[in-house]
């Protein structure tokens, strides 16, 4: 499908990305990768050189941020609040964003997108699910529906939910679930078209039930195709949603940074990137990490070391 | 006296003008150990797809009396690779099938039941283990007690061994033949391998290659477990190679196996 094609090119939600996204870790080369021969003096040294590697792997992803953070201290020190604001002033206010009394927004835009990245993979599931049962839509969903969602920008979401909805919880959601629906329905759909059709047939000779084959075998194997889509969704799903609260709400992050620019509250504005910067790798990292870990052993397509 | 388990009048496959199988008339009995022999390419496994109602052909085919859609439920397959699921372990595998097909009972009578049909199988220690950490023959044995575990009239099996090694393939060739024995069940079993034809089958179908035909239906009147070193073995093999003008290879595969 010409649709699959497009998308996937563009590198946003790729059929071959779910073992690496549910493992958190990029496919590392494998053995048979390594080119033929006696193993020579390079081999040898092989250890001490990764140790090395290691180090300084670790120095680059920790100092140059600490660097960047000393320079963003240093700049801001001769500048006026409004342009660069200070870093410690940033993390006062993320800390009133996370904890204090401005907490609120941001659960409120932690919810909303929860609600939305379900919505829009239950709406991706039930399309798929048509498209597979009766194949003649299959045009109508990837050849008119998704070109369609994809290429409706944020911005445009925005502006109708706010003249549909008004402002409030369903105008963000629906705004976040438009734009995350492309993403659910091109990974489910991926997901579908690779499901082992060996498979399909041994659980087609035990039942003549469609809903058995379905729960049974289809569904866990689009399992990392779910999982890849929730992971892509949510990350996406923060970035729509500041859009859509900016225009269309009452409450959550984007409004935050709405008043901030309104105000010429620089630091406010920072502090609202730093706080979607946190609960992104937060939920990454005590999240979707150790569930696809978790996923991959389960289903045994960890990385083998 | 038994009934008929399959039936097969005028069966004709054809894929576009590709015509792989043409007029076969075909009748198994109930309780027997029919092995389908013939190459690559003659249609075997498509007609094992045909009696389970998987695959669509001309002609008339009657499994248990009934068509394949009526009869599905009483059929059971074992394909070349074991095709378990990954996320099960091999109990669960086994307790798959018994879900599949919708047979009545809570998870722990299914697991329960699937402990048996493994220990069956000599499988009981692996019950737990993942089912992709098994070796092959372990698999397949998985795969095997999945099958028995709906409790089929009829067993369906294409080239289940053909993937493993010569040791664990004459292991699986004995057990299959055990239960066989044990449990009268009707078993359809495709192969291209001559030796193993005549070393299970308590009849043997002789196919011809391409558009294939029925050359031979041969009883086997061997008693079990056959030595391929006896006379009677080897004129049963030497039967079934003039079929074939004098070759004992069949295709890539080797038809002489150790």
């Amino acid at each position: 499908m010409s649709w699959i094609r497009r998308i996937t090119a563009e590198g946003k939600a790729t059929a071959t990305a779910p073992e690496e996204l549910a493992t958190g870790a990029p496919a590392e080369p494998t053995l048979e990768s390594r080119p033929a021969g006696p193993p020579g003096p390079s081999e040898a040294a092989a250890p001490r050189e990764s140790t090395r590697n290691r180090i300084v792997s670790l120095l680059l992803a920790n100092g140059v941020p600490l660097f960047l953070f000393g320079v963003w201290w240093w700049v801001a020190r001769g500048s006026a609040e409004f342009i660069i604001p200070p870093p410690f002033e940033v993390l006062r206010i993320t800390g009133r964003l996370l904890f204090g009394d401005m907490a609120i927004h941001t659960y409120t835009s932690f919810v909303r997108i929860i609600i939305a990245v379900l919505l829009a993979m239950a709406l991706g599931g039930f399309f798929v699910f048509i498209v597979r049962i009766v194949p003649v839509t299959q045009k109508l969903v990837g050849d008119r529906l998704v070109p369609f969602l994809d290429s409706v920008p944020a911005l445009g979401w925005a502006i109708l939910g706010v003249v549909w909805f008004g402002l409030g919880h369903t105008a963000v959601v629906f705004v976040v679930t438009a734009v995350l629906l492309p993403f659910a329905l091109v990974n489910l759909w991926e997901g579908m078209r690779a499901i082992d059709p060996d498979l399909r047939e041994m659980g087609l000779s035990f039942t003549r039930q469609r809903l058995r084959i379905l729960s049974m075998i289809e569904i866990p194997l689009l399992m990392p195709y779910i999982f890849a889509a929730l992971r892509l969704s949510f990350s996406v799903g923060w970035k729509v949603a500041l859009i859509a609260e900016f225009f269309g709400s009452e409450a959550g992050l984007g409004l935050v940074m709405n008043r901030g620019r309104q105000l010429y509250d620089t630091s406010t504005v920072f502090a609202t990137i730093v706080t979607v910067l946190v609960i992104v790798t937060v939920v990454e990292r005590f999240g979707f990490e150790p569930l696809g870990k978790w996923f991959a052993k389960r289903t045994g397509t960890e990385e083998r070391r | 006296m038994t009934g008929m388990a399959i039936e097969l009048e005028g069966l004709s496959i054809v894929f576009g003008r590709d015509v792989v199988m043409q007029d076969l008339d075909l009748r198994v009995e109930e309780g027997e150990f029919l092995c389908l022999l013939g190459p690559s390419g003659c249609g075997k496994s498509t007609l094992l797809r045909i009696l389970g109602g998987l695959a669509k052909a001309d002609g008339r085919v009657r499994v248990l009396g009934e068509p394949p859609q009526s009869s599905w439920q009483h059929l059971a397959y074992v394909f070349q690779t074991p095709r378990l699921v990954r996320w099960r372990n091999a109990m669960d595998n086994v307790a798959l099938g018994l879900e599949l097909r919708g047979i009545p009972g809570t998870r722990k009578e299914h697991r329960a039941s699937a402990e048996a049909y493994l220990a069956q199988l000599g499988l009981e220690d692996l019950a737990g283990r993942p089912a992709h950490v098994l070796s092959g023959g372990e698999q397949q044995r998985v795969a095997i007690a999945r099958a028995l575990a709906v409790q089929p009239r009829i067993l369906l099996m294409d080239e289940p061994f053909s993937a493993l090694d010569v040791h664990t393939r004459g292991q699986l060739r004995a057990e299959i033949v055990s239960i066989w024995q044990k449990s009268g069940l009707t078993i359809v079993f495709v192969t291209h391998d001559i030796d193993e034809a005549v070393t299970i089958g308590s009849k043997v179908a002789v196919l011809s290659s391409k558009p294939t035909r029925l050359l031979s239906l041969l009883p086997i009147e061997l008693s079990h477990p056959r030595s391929r070193s006896s006379p009677e073995f080897v004129r049963y093999r030497s039967r079934i190679v003039e079929h074939f003008g004098g070759k004992t290879v069949l295709d890539e595969a080797p038809a002489v196996s150790s």
